[in-house]
């Protein structure tokens, strides 16, 4: 019993410092997250199971559903923290670049550096049918 | 041995240091609500670690498994765990109008850095 | 600087608290600071008739905290309704370029049904069992914001929302209204029947309080989720904005 404790505690810490000083806000979000359910199962651990469950429901599935919403209604799921000291160091303070390969979720198909090629199409599609129109102009 | 409460109580202390550290040195608003976010749940902790008994067992009584005074006498306490019911759901409520207060901020500045915001000088 | 204030205040404050503390650190059965849980737990089969301990102290023995709570969640839905008036009824369509696809499309819709139904049986157990108002209409409003955080056309209206709030909330106050007509003449006193302990039907009025509050509650995170994804059916003038902005100019 105290082993798991002190396991749970020691993980509550790190991820709780994790979620304050990590550059990118979408990881941070989500550390949020987790430690919210660490925290309900810590409750469930000290013999408060209503209040688990009502930790689990609102701290990891309501908080995180309106922090997400923020993030992307001010544009920072993808910006790096000026002051966080974890993380990706780019310079130039934006976590873009991290991103360059790999394709965004967005229904918006993107070359290589981000611009856009055609709406609607997936960026693997999007790289053959560039190919193809390349292939047609020359 | 090292008991349970005092593991907690360090534990639940150090979830409100470190919340209180980050919402008073980040820069991003969004980094201070999820500090205060911290805070909250280290508050939380601590009040229901103040309530638990050595091998406690939850509130509730069961019908089937003994006679029921036997049931009440290793009960947890179930005051503080009726405080943070309600503290947990009010806490929710002050993250959800602090990020619409952000989202209007950043709707008429365009930047959540507090250093940017002529208002806020920190 | 900043950073070298920030620790010293950390600092003074950690030993502050340390101080207060370290006394009680090492006992795990503070026998002396359980006296109002003891009298709470005897209490509780006499006085309401529930098995949940919990459940009967934040009904029964300290209903009016409840009502203060539904109240600043209502404070808070209101909030941030008025505060996201200008995007209540913009809708995700110029967040989300993707609509999310025909799997989560319907997947939500298939589910919601479901999530709804283990939040009311979370709601309706709330005397027997772990759970209650709070958690059960939370759970109810997660399920409503999964739908419309997927189906970015779908629209919710808020005037039907604030109809059933308004409704569960007159319930409440008309159930403890009932008590002043008792014999025990005070406000949310248990007069129903307290029936047979771990029955549906038992504890009195805790469960219709329960399922008041769980309505209420599920009725305010909605209109709250609403405001907050902008699908709004009932936004005011905002939700022509745009198109007063162009014909004005």
């Amino acid at each position: 019993m105290i082993a798991i404790v002190l396991f749970v505690s020691v993980l509550l810490i790190g991820l709780a410092a994790g979620a304050i000083f990590v550059r990118s806000l979408g990881s941070a979000v989500i550390l949020l997250g987790a430690v919210s359910l660490l925290v309900a199962l810590a409750f469930l651990l000290l013999a408060a199971p209503d209040v688990a469950i009502t930790e689990a429901a609102i701290g990891s599935a309501l908080t995180t559903l309106v922090y997400v919403l923020a993030l992307r209604r001010t544009d920072s799921v993808h910006r790096a923290d000026t002051d966080g000291e974890l993380g990706m160091e780019r310079a130039g303070g934006t976590a873009k670049g991290a991103f360059k390969g790999a394709p965004r979720i967005d229904g918006v198909a993107r070359a290589a550096d981000g611009s856009v090629l055609q709406s609607g199409v997936s960026s693997a599609g999007a790289s053959r049918a560039s190919e193809a129109k390349g292939d047609s102009r020359a | 041995m090292i008991s349970v409460s005092a593991v907690l109580y360090t534990t639940s202390i150090i979830l409100v240091l470190l919340g209180l550290y980050g919402a008073l040195t980040r820069k991003n608003l969004i980094r201070t609500v999820i500090s205060l976010d911290v805070i909250d749940l280290g508050v939380n902790i601590f009040l229901i670690t103040i309530g638990y008994i050595k091998d406690g067992r939850a509130p509730i009584y069961v019908i089937g498994s003994g006679s029921l005074s036997v049931q009440a006498a290793r009960m947890a306490d179930p005051l503080p765990q009726a405080l943070v019911l309600t503290a947990i759901v009010i806490g929710f409520g002050v993250t959800a109008v602090a990020l619409t207060l952000i989202m209007r901020l950043y709707e008429k500045r365009k930047t959540v850095e507090v250093s940017e915001t002529r208002g806020l000088k920190w | 600087m900043r950073k070298v204030i920030g620790f010293l205040l950390i600092a003074s404050f950690a030993f502050f608290i340390v101080s207060l503390v370290a006394r009680d650190l090492w006992i795990d059965d503070p026998a002396q600071v359980r006296t109002i849980g003891q009298a709470a737990i005897g209490q509780t089969i006499p006085q309401s008739g529930a098995a949940n301990t919990v459940t009967a102290i934040v009904v029964q023995f300290r209903g009016l905290d409840t009502l203060g709570e539904v109240t600043v969640l209502f404070l808070s839905a209101i909030g941030v309704a008025l505060l996201s008036g200008e995007f209540a009824g913009r809708g995700l369509n110029e967040l989300f370029a993707d609509d999310g696809g025909f799997i989560l499309h319907y997947g939500t819709r298939l589910v919601l049904p479901l999530i709804a139904l283990v939040g009311a049986y979370i709601v309706a157990h709330g005397h027997l069992s772990p759970g209650g108002g709070f958690p059960g209409g939370v759970l109810i409003a997660t399920a409503v914001f999964a739908v419309l955080m997927t189906n970015v056309q779908q629209r919710l209206s808020t005037r039907l929302m604030a109809v059933i709030e308004g409704l569960a909330g007159l319930a409440f106050v008309g159930l403890g209204t009932l008590g002043l007509l008792g014999d025990k003449f005070s406000f949310l006193a248990n007069v129903l029947p307290k029936g047979e302990l771990g029955f549906l039907f038992s504890a009195g009025i805790i469960p219709l309080i329960y399922a008041a509050v769980g309505t209420k509650v599920a009725a305010e995170l909605s209109t709250l989720v609403t405001s907050l994804t902008g699908s709004d059916k009932d936004a005011g003038p905002a939700s022509v904005s745009a198109g007063g902005k162009g014909g004005a100019r």
